[in-house]
């Protein structure tokens, strides 16, 4: 059996009165590319927060390389890189000056932190705006960055809350390859997506949440088997959803 | 031709009631910030509204919004006393009596007799002496009117004897503001001018507050009006909304011109009319401040870049911070002397007029007139700024990330060679490296950090020109001025660290350094910069006066130590005071938590100005202790910052243990004075106060955490069968007791020979007194009282709390410094033994008796010791 990379079980959060995320359990085992999809407020986000130890789960367990995600969060954090939905950076610093913070934080070296932090952001074509403040990115430029900082520790986990939203196709694309190159290295990568036929390109598994509960999970194939052999992903997303908790779905 | 659309398109609302649903909105926000948990028309399984974390402190917070509107109303009451006083001499002055204090008028009484008696000639000399000193005290060093006054007092009792003088009207003393305090008729312009000139202080810094306030960033648009600004409404009407939001949100004015005009209306006799009267005066003025603030963020950001428009604010920022010192001044009687000397030269129409609310002290017709003058102007003030910055907003706003914009495009040579020389940043940690960056970038904060507390520090010296001459024979003066100019810098620094990342916060949960880790490295590099401009404080008042350097060299020690101390307490409160789930910059931080901090540093003077070596060291003992208790929340806490509604599970606190021993010490002390009141022997009020106090300590205490929940509540504090047996524990109490006490006999067989150590027990045992009847009081309250009651403060709460973070030995040593400060100096060397053989006794046990009983003995022995000898 594959060593786990990521262990969820009988993961509860509560808001209020308000199940987030209900009883959810998942593997992902070491090297896959793992995605979470499910309607908007069904779950994701809260997931990936809690993995992060930003928020902490009312009920289960969350473990990354059988580490606990809360109680032992900043062991947690050398091994995982996170890219949240809306990243937003201090005023007052220039994009460089952020990633060189990254990297001290991770206790690199100044000459480690450059030699890390450049090839990275030719690769995500941020050469041109290293001394801009990141203030003053773009939507998609802040994104970028954001990958910077999370790819600078080379970590063994990656978890990428919509990577792709409000990336140019060009930038996309290249994030694509990216991910499938860091996967074929070893890296585990955890995603959630909108876009149902980049998940169905690049992940080998997926999982679908709907109201905060796991509604499916497995290969294509094995969620085909669910519905028609010739189901795309959308048609098994519509399938599963509805039948979870499409009252949810205007919440 | 083009053809019109088929479809109908929506009326545009009026301004009128866009300004209302603006205002609407913001109430509604306010409302559910207050009550989140309320359910309006919810329907049945819907998603309710989540309940955010409380905010620390609650109580705190209202407590110190009372201190500080009490302590508008008492320094008002001071200034409108003054006023009066010295309209009053003034007064006298032209013509009338001259005033003179109830002594002279008695020695006047005297010295009307026949002067050629010898006695008669020295009461004529007293007599004279209190002239000469009256004369020095009105004119100061004016000698030319110091001679006229002298000249004036003689000649007039010679010719019209003591007739010719009185004693004043005004009191010299006023603590309430009362009807007393106002000299002359109500509409005088001798009140109102100087009052007009105070308010009109006052206001300023009310509208430059509300301006270029501490949390304002003129060069950025908040999304909310940006938000607004794509509804097909006019902008007036959003702008409108905006300046009445801007005037009542503004706390200024309900601390301070609020308070002030309420004061004054009651002393001037306008009763219970005053008070709606106030509230118009606030009202008048937040308009203006909210018109003033309309125009500011329209004009500036049309007119210049936005990177002058933060010049501009920085510079407002100053000055708001410098009108706001002045009206603190004002309660010092030499400074506002000399301020009103300096008014007499305008023209009154400048400060009282029918447009400014203080001439509605004048009551009868003038009232009703100013109250119309007042409340149109301010009006047609809002209403014309609101038109003409909709006037300058008619192509739009100017948006803009902000006030600075970097480089964009490829430099040469390769990037890697390029950065790694950069990257070093001086050697200085990342995160201090990024502090330093954000205080230095950010001009607003720049100003707050150096600029205006040096400012500040200026106005003072200047306000307080007999300081310096001062400096020589109080050199603890220096130190103390160096440590205040570090506490305001740390309030509106190291108070602010944690505020300053709040959006970008998210990516500290992503690096693996725990975030209070960060919290303590900010403390470090704020209490490095506060130690400079301390020591850079210290040796421009040290270049001045001759030889203070060395005469003040060991206050200025102790005050580095508090710098350090309040740096830690500074970043602790800061960060415990930030919301950082809040989107609006204004309400990330309460600022509350400044105001405390600025109260609990001003505490520390007390360590400089003591005379005693060990009330110092007590001092520093508890601020570190306090500095303590603030990061141990503040460890707690950081892991939830990001959790709307999760919060720590209860554990057992070093604050917890603080408060604890407060309760106990402040209602002992409450307790002594009220059996003292009733008569009871001193003996038997010593042990009942300590009794009762232990007792309500003990069981606010143990109330306290089991409403929070403290799992196994009895068992953590302590109440429980030892752990290794009842036999061994009681062996190990008896043990640890006699042990601690063979070590009190050799240290009490030391002090016997050490001259300077005898005298300080001496001292202590007159202070104690030595009446025999109370020795059996005294023998309960040592054998069973002391142990059962400190022994559940100190260990079961202090020493759990302390254990948490340093464990069991260092947490010993830290709980029995805090139990050795609270005993007398003499006792505090064997008590601080007493208190690590306690607190180790207890670890293993983690059974109370065992302390209790370690203590009991060690009181026992020293009681029995201490009796025959």
């Amino acid at each position: 059996m594959k060593p786990m990379m990521v262990e969820i079980r009988g993961l509860t959060k509560r808001y209020g009165d308000f199940l987030a995320v209900a009883d959810v359990s998942l593997d992902v085992p070491r090297g896959e590319l793992f995605a979470l999809l499910g309607p908007n407020g069904a779950g994701k986000t809260t997931t990936m927060r809690i993995l992060m130890g930003i928020l902490r789960a009312s009920g289960g367990s969350a473990r990354i390389d059988g580490l606990d995600c809360f109680e032992q969060r900043v062991e947690v954090k050398r091994r995982v890189g996170f890219l949240p939905d809306d990243p937003i950076f201090h005023d007052y610093l220039r994009g460089i000056e952020i990633v060189r913070f990254v990297g001290g934080m991770h206790g690199f070296s100044a000459q480690e932190v450059e030699a890390r932090a450049w090839p990275l952001l030719e690769r995500l074509g941020l050469m041109d705006a290293t001394d801009e403040y990141a203030v003053n990115y773009s939507r998609g430029m802040k994104k970028r960055l954001a990958l910077v900082c999370a790819l600078l520790h080379d970590p063994l986990l990656l978890i990428l809350d919509e990577p792709t939203s409000g990336l140019d196709p060009i930038a996309t694309r290249s994030l694509n390859d990216l991910l499938l190159e860091k996967a074929h290295a070893g890296t585990t990568v955890l995603l959630s997506s909108h876009l149902l036929d980049q998940v169905q390109k690049l992940c080998q598994r997926m999982a679908i949440i709907s109201a905060g509960k796991l509604a499916a999970v497995g290969t294509l194939e094995e969620l085909r088997s669910r519905a028609t052999a010739e189901a795309s992903l959308e048609d098994i997303f519509f399938a599963v959803a509805d039948q979870a908790g499409g009252s949810a779905r205007g919440a | 031709m083009i053809e019109p659309h088929s479809r109908e398109l929506p009326r545009s609302p009026s301004m009128l009631r866009v300004t209302w649903l603006v205002i609407a909105f913001a109430i509604r926000r306010l409302a559910n910030r207050i009550n989140a948990r309320r359910r309006a028309g919810r329907k049945p399984g819907a998603r309710g509204a989540t309940a955010r974390k409380k905010p620390m402190g609650a109580g705190v917070l209202i407590l110190l919004s009372f201190i500080l509107l009490w302590n508008c109303v008492a320094r008002t009451t001071q200034v409108v006393r003054q006023v009066a006083e010295r309209a009053e001499l003034r007064d006298a002055d032209h013509g009338g009596q001259i005033i003179v204090s109830d002594d002279v008028i008695r020695i006047m009484a005297l010295a009307e007799g026949p002067v050629s008696t010898p006695a008669g000639e020295s009461i004529r000399e007293i007599l004279d002496g209190h002239f000469v000193r009256l004369a020095e005290q009105r004119a100061g060093s004016n000698v030319s009117e110091r001679t006229r006054l002298l000249t004036d007092m003689r000649r007039r009792f010679d010719e019209e004897g003591r007739r010719a003088f009185r004693t004043a009207s005004v009191p010299r003393f006023a603590f309430l503001p009362g009807t007393e305090l106002w000299f002359g008729a109500s509409g005088s312009s001798a009140m109102l001018v100087p009052l007009g000139l105070v308010a009109l202080l006052l206001c300023a810094s009310t509208v430059l507050a509300g301006v270029a306030g501490a949390t304002q960033d003129l060069s950025r648009i908040e999304w909310s009006l940006e938000w607004w600004f794509t509804f097909p409404v006019p902008a007036r009407g959003l702008l409108l909304a905006r300046a009445l939001e801007a005037a009542f949100a503004n706390p200024l004015a309900w601390l301070l011109i609020l308070p002030f005009f309420e004061v004054v209306f009651w002393c001037a006799g306008l009763g219970w009319l005053g008070i709606p009267l106030g509230f118009l005066a606030m009202v008048c003025v937040g308009l203006l401040s909210g018109g003033v603030r309309v125009l500011a963020e329209a004009g500036l950001r049309k007119w210049l870049s936005l990177r002058n428009v933060a010049r501009v604010q920085a510079l407002l920022s100053v000055l708001a911070s410098l009108s706001l010192m002045l009206v603190v001044l004002m309660t010092i009687p030499e400074f506002l002397d000399r301020l009103l000397v300096f008014s007499d030269r305008l023209p009154q129409q400048v400060f009282v007029n029918a447009f400014t609310p203080i001439r509605l002290a004048a009551g009868g017709a003038a009232l009703v007139q100013t109250a119309l003058a007042c409340t149109a102007f301010a009006a047609l003030f809002t209403l014309g700024a609101t038109t003409v910055g909709g006037y300058w907003l008619r192509d739009g706003l100017t948006t803009g990330g902000g006030e600075n914009q970097g480089s964009r495009g490829r430099r040469g040579g390769s990037p890697v060679a390029r950065g790694s020389g950069s990257g070093s940043g001086f050697g200085l940690g990342v995160v201090a490296l990024n502090e330093l960056r954000s205080v230095f970038r950010n001009r607003t904060r720049f100003m707050q950090t150096f600029v205006t507390p040096v400012l500040l520090l200026a106005m003072q010296l200047l306000a307080n020109r007999g300081l310096f001459e001062k400096l020589g024979a109080h050199p603890q003066h220096a130190a103390a001025i160096a440590f205040g100019a570090a506490a305001l810098m740390l309030s509106s620094g190291g108070c602010n660290s944690l505020t300053a990342e709040t959006p970008a916060l998210w990516l500290y949960f992503t690096v693996p350094r725990p975030l209070d880790r960060l919290m303590v490295e900010k403390a470090y590099f704020w209490a490095a910069l506060a130690s400079v401009v301390a020591l850079a404080v210290f040796f421009t008042l040290a270049w001045r006066t001759p030889g203070l350097a060395w005469a003040a060299a060991p206050s200025l020690v102790l005050g580095l130590v508090g710098v350090v101390i309040y740096a830690f307490v500074a970043t602790a409160l800061g960060a415990l005071g930030t919301n950082a789930l809040e989107t609006e910059p204004t309400r990330r931080v309460q600022v509350t938590m400044v105001y405390l901090f600025m109260l609990l540093a001003s505490l520390f003077a007390y360590a400089l100005y003591a005379p005693s070596w060990w009330s110092k060291l007590a001092q520093v003992v508890l601020s570190g202790l306090l500095a303590f208790a603030l990061l141990q929340k503040v460890r707690d806490r950081a892991p939830y910052l990001l959790d709307p509604n999760a919060e720590p599970p209860p554990t057992v606190a070093v604050a917890d243990g603080v408060i604890a021993a407060l309760i106990f010490f402040v209602t002992q002390g409450l307790l002594v004075l009220a059996f003292r009141a009733a008569d009871c022997a001193p003996g038997a009020s010593l042990l009942f106060a300590f009794a009762g106090a232990g007792v309500l300590a003990t069981v606010s205490t143990l109330l306290g955490f089991w409403s929070a929940r403290l799992p196994k509540l009895l068992d953590t504090l302590g109440f429980r069968a030892p752990a290794q047996g009842w036999p061994r524990a009681v062996l190990s109490g008896l043990f640890g007791g006699l042990a601690a006490s063979a070590i009190a006999m050799g240290y009490l067989f030391i002090v016997q020979r050490v001259p300077f150590l005898r005298h300080v027990r001496d001292e202590t045992v007159t202070l104690l007194g030595s009446d025999p009847s109370s020795r059996p009081w005294f023998a309960a309250l040592a054998i069973v009282a002391a142990p059962l009651f400190e022994e559940f403060v100190f260990r079961g709460v202090l020493f759990c709390g302390f254990r948490r973070s340093l464990g069991a030995f260092r947490g010993a040593l830290a709980s029995a410094a805090v139990f050795a400060i609270v005993h007398p100096p003499i006792a505090a060397a064997p008590v601080f033994v007493l208190g690590v053989v306690a607190a180790l006794a207890y670890d293993r046990s983690r059974c109370l008796a065992t302390p209790v009983l370690a203590h009991a003995t060690y009181n026992a022995v020293v009681f029995l010791v201490g009796s025959r000898g």
